[in-house]
């Protein structure tokens, strides 16, 4: 962030090295081979806690490294970029700021983040709670020590920190071959120290960091598709010259551009709203506009891909088929569009010009 | 590309409420219609806005403007046409010619039209497009031969907006034979609209509007200081005048009366795809602002965004129509042009000029291939 009046943005310094780490330790095979063998990559998990990344956004006192959220929004977005195949956002913008927040300190290590809080149920006993209940398609449940869920309290939300090992976790996959686990817990105990009435904080919820962190994750993982899109076209000879050189390929890739633009724009814009405690309307819409682009931008990258962006042994699809994923969980576009509208209609045209220049 | 995002400054926010104050007040006493280019032309209201510095705000103080940054200019448009204000008489001048006049004028041509620019007392169109140049601009065949201490110029112009009711238009010519490089060669002129030889015939848009003109030149005497820039130097001028043309809130604004219409009749809604289409357009909106603010961000650090300002304005106008037709296919309105309602008036008027959303300063298919050149290179 070179410009003046800019929003307060992470590091760049903090952006090369993460780029950097992730291009040595995250190419093309790492993905590929993460989901041919284990479901994720525990080899990077351990390099970018390493590294310090992996507390980054949680105070020291709760078990993380500090940073600010600008930071760990930033290093989400890289981690789309890089398809990692690790639960990094999950951890750092959805599990980890809602214990901190609880008082719950953050353990080390990999926490899965269970996307529908009330899919699991707590009640007292004592001073500690015991949780029932299933949730469906948690992402990298199996393959993480704990879990963080928000489940339903005697008196409102309870936020919980549930140790794997207590839990029955039946194997799933997402389109990427990433682990999307059912998660079954039996009356599990979770001591006191655990588990925290969860503050609604306003629109700057579970969800919300759930959103923003999906749609950060699509910001990078399009411009890595923009750039496989650009690579191909350049290089790719039919007719006896690139296809880059015909203007109907150049109008895919310029409204592929423009989705790019639009799915960061948004996804930044949001890091830094809820950064500043103002969630609304930049989450929403950060999932909205991000879901979207990843609708048309997927489809316009494959179009210039022709046959190749089929099969296996092309990149694209790594980054592909997350964005297929990435855009339904946490609230597909059409779920946050109904939301934003209900909203926005209860205030009538008035409210609109207002909400557009809102100042973050 | 790269458009990082930004806010306003406490500075911006507080310029902004002045004039949302000051339209709050003014607007209920005028009429406001169209946005931009296509709306009100009401000078008065202009030599108010100018007596306040909202005319010509990047025009430094010296030259009687304002010497305020491409971001405050940004606040001062976009709120202008968020309420429809009537701004067509000094849109031009200020959103292309003084910066132009600026940046390749002589110091002559800078005393004599900037100070009067910011007065909202001088009023330029556009002289770029000819019958058989529009988006091929440097197919021009206007032509100008050497004079006395000037130039004669001919040769015709249209879907000059205004002409009929500016001062002066910048007319891109011919100034010496076209060679080997089509681009060389070409000059811009400062042409008095009013002054012998010219004449401005009406040409009516298909909803009975006239803003377009046939601009005809017959042998106009142009003195040698109403050049502007140097000779051969009109291409370079004229595509850097398309930056400032392409990025801002005028492309992706048009047809904001309709949303807030359609907004308003969907008060209390229970149809799931109205609901639904009123969030996507709202986050739509949100983000495309974002990105225009940030051209104008870029702009002020000292960039020449023109692959950027581009990219924005196919968004821009792209989503303008989406917005007319996502309306009108879940309001299901009637073709009353002449509807009393809000939202079928508004609608009647969107629909009747869509299509020139995506044509006007350059089209959607020039736009794409300026885009891809840049994400290509």
């Amino acid at each position: 962030m070179t410009t003046a009046n800019a929003l307060t943005g992470p590091d760049p310094v903090l952006t090369e090295t993460v780029a950097a780490i992730l291009a040595d330790h995250c190419a093309p095979q790492a993905v590929r081979d993460a989901e041919a063998g284990p479901g994720w990559a525990p080899a990077l998990w351990d390099v970018l806690a390493e590294a310090g990344l992996t507390g980054v956004g949680v105070p020291e006192e709760f078990g993380g490294a500090g940073g600010t959220l600008a930071d760990a929004a930033e290093i989400v977005r890289l981690t789309g970029y890089a398809a990692a195949p690790v639960p990094y956002a999950d951890t750092v913008l959805v599990a980890a700021p809602a214990l901190a927040a609880a008082g719950i300190r953050v353990p080390g290590g990999p926490v899965a983040a269970v996307p529908d809080p009330g899919a699991l149920r707590a009640v007292r006993d004592g001073a500690a709670w015991t949780v029932t209940g299933r949730a469906a398609h948690v992402p990298y449940a199996r393959t993480s020590a704990h879990l963080a869920a928000v489940a339903d309290g005697p008196d409102g939300p309870v936020i919980v920190l549930l140790p794997a090992a207590g839990l029955d976790i039946v194997a799933g996959r997402d389109y990427a071959g990433e682990p999307r686990d059912t998660v079954t817990a039996a009356g599990v105990h979770v001591p006191a120290e655990a588990a925290a009435p969860y503050e609604v904080r306003g629109d700057a919820g579970w969800r919300a960091h759930g959103a923003l962190a999906r749609a950060l994750q699509i910001a990078g993982a399009l411009e890595r598709a923009l750039e496989l899109t650009v690579a191909h076209a350049t290089t790719r000879v039919q007719f006896g010259r690139p296809i880059a050189g015909f203007q109907a390929v150049q109008h895919l890739i310029a409204q592929l551009g423009e989705d790019v633009a639009a799915a960061r724009m948004a996804a930044e814009s949001a890091a830094a709203a809820l950064a500043a405690g103002m969630p609304y309307p930049d989450v929403p819409t950060a999932k909205i506009v991000a879901g979207e682009a990843a609708t048309r931008g997927s489809a316009l990258a494959h179009q210039v891909h022709g046959a190749m962006g089929m099969t296996r042994e092309c990149d694209l699809q790594l980054f592909t088929r997350r964005l297929w994923t990435w855009r339904e969980e946490y609230g597909s576009e059409t779920v946050w569009s109904r939301d934003l509208g209900d909203r926005v209609a209860t205030h009538g045209g008035a409210g609109v010009w207002p909400l557009i220049t809102t100042a973050i | 590309m790269r458009f990082p995002p930004t806010t306003l400054t406490p500075g911006e926010l507080a310029l902004r409420a002045d004039v949302r104050a000051f339209l709050a007040a003014e607007l209920p006493r005028r009429e406001a219609s169209g946005v931009s280019i296509g709306g009100g032309h009401d000078p008065a209201f202009s030599r108010a806005l100018a007596e306040r510095g909202w005319v010509g705000l990047s025009i430094p103080a010296a030259y009687g403007g304002a010497g305020r940054t491409a971001v405050e200019r940004f606040v001062v448009v976009e709120e202008l046409l968020a309420a429809r204000a009537p701004v067509s008489a000094h849109w031009v001048a200020d959103r292309q010619t003084a910066p132009t006049i600026l940046r390749f004028g002589t110091e002559e041509q800078k005393q004599r039209f900037l100070p009067a620019i910011a007065r909202g007392e001088c009023s330029f169109a556009i002289g770029m497009s000819e019958p058989d140049a529009g988006s091929d601009l440097a197919a021009v065949r206007s032509a100008a031969v050497r004079d006395t201490a000037g130039w004669r110029l001919s040769g015709t112009k249209v879907w000059t907006s205004n002409a009929h009711q500016s001062d002066y238009f910048c007319v891109l010519c011919r100034t010496s034979p076209r060679g080997e490089d089509r681009h060389q060669g070409l000059s811009q002129l400062i042409v008095d609209l009013r002054g012998p030889g010219v004449t401005v015939n009406p040409i009516v848009t298909l909803d009975g509007g006239h803003h377009f003109n046939e601009v005809v030149l017959d042998e106009v005497f142009v003195p040698d200081e109403l050049v502007l820039g140097a000779v051969g130097d009109g291409w370079r001028q004229v595509t850097s005048e398309l930056a400032y043309e392409r990025s801002g809130p005028d492309r992706w604004l048009s047809t904001l009366g309709v949303f807030t219409a359609f907004v308003d009749a969907a008060r209390g809604t229970t149809s799931d795809a109205t609901r639904a289409a009123v969030g996507h357009l709202t986050a739509r909106y949100r983000t495309l602002r974002n990105l225009s603010l940030s051209v104008a961000r870029l702009i002020d650090a000292g960039g020449a965004p023109a692959a950027e300002a581009a990219l924005v304005k196919d968004l821009g106008t792209t989503f303008e129509k989406e917005v007319a037709e996502t309306a009108r296919a879940l309001a299901g309105p009637y073709p009353d042009p002449d509807a009393t309602d809000p939202l079928n008036r508004a609608l009647a008027r969107a629909i009747l000029s869509l299509p020139s959303l995506t044509i006007r300063g350059g089209t959607t298919e020039i736009l794409r291939t300026v885009a891809a050149r840049e994400l290509t290179k």
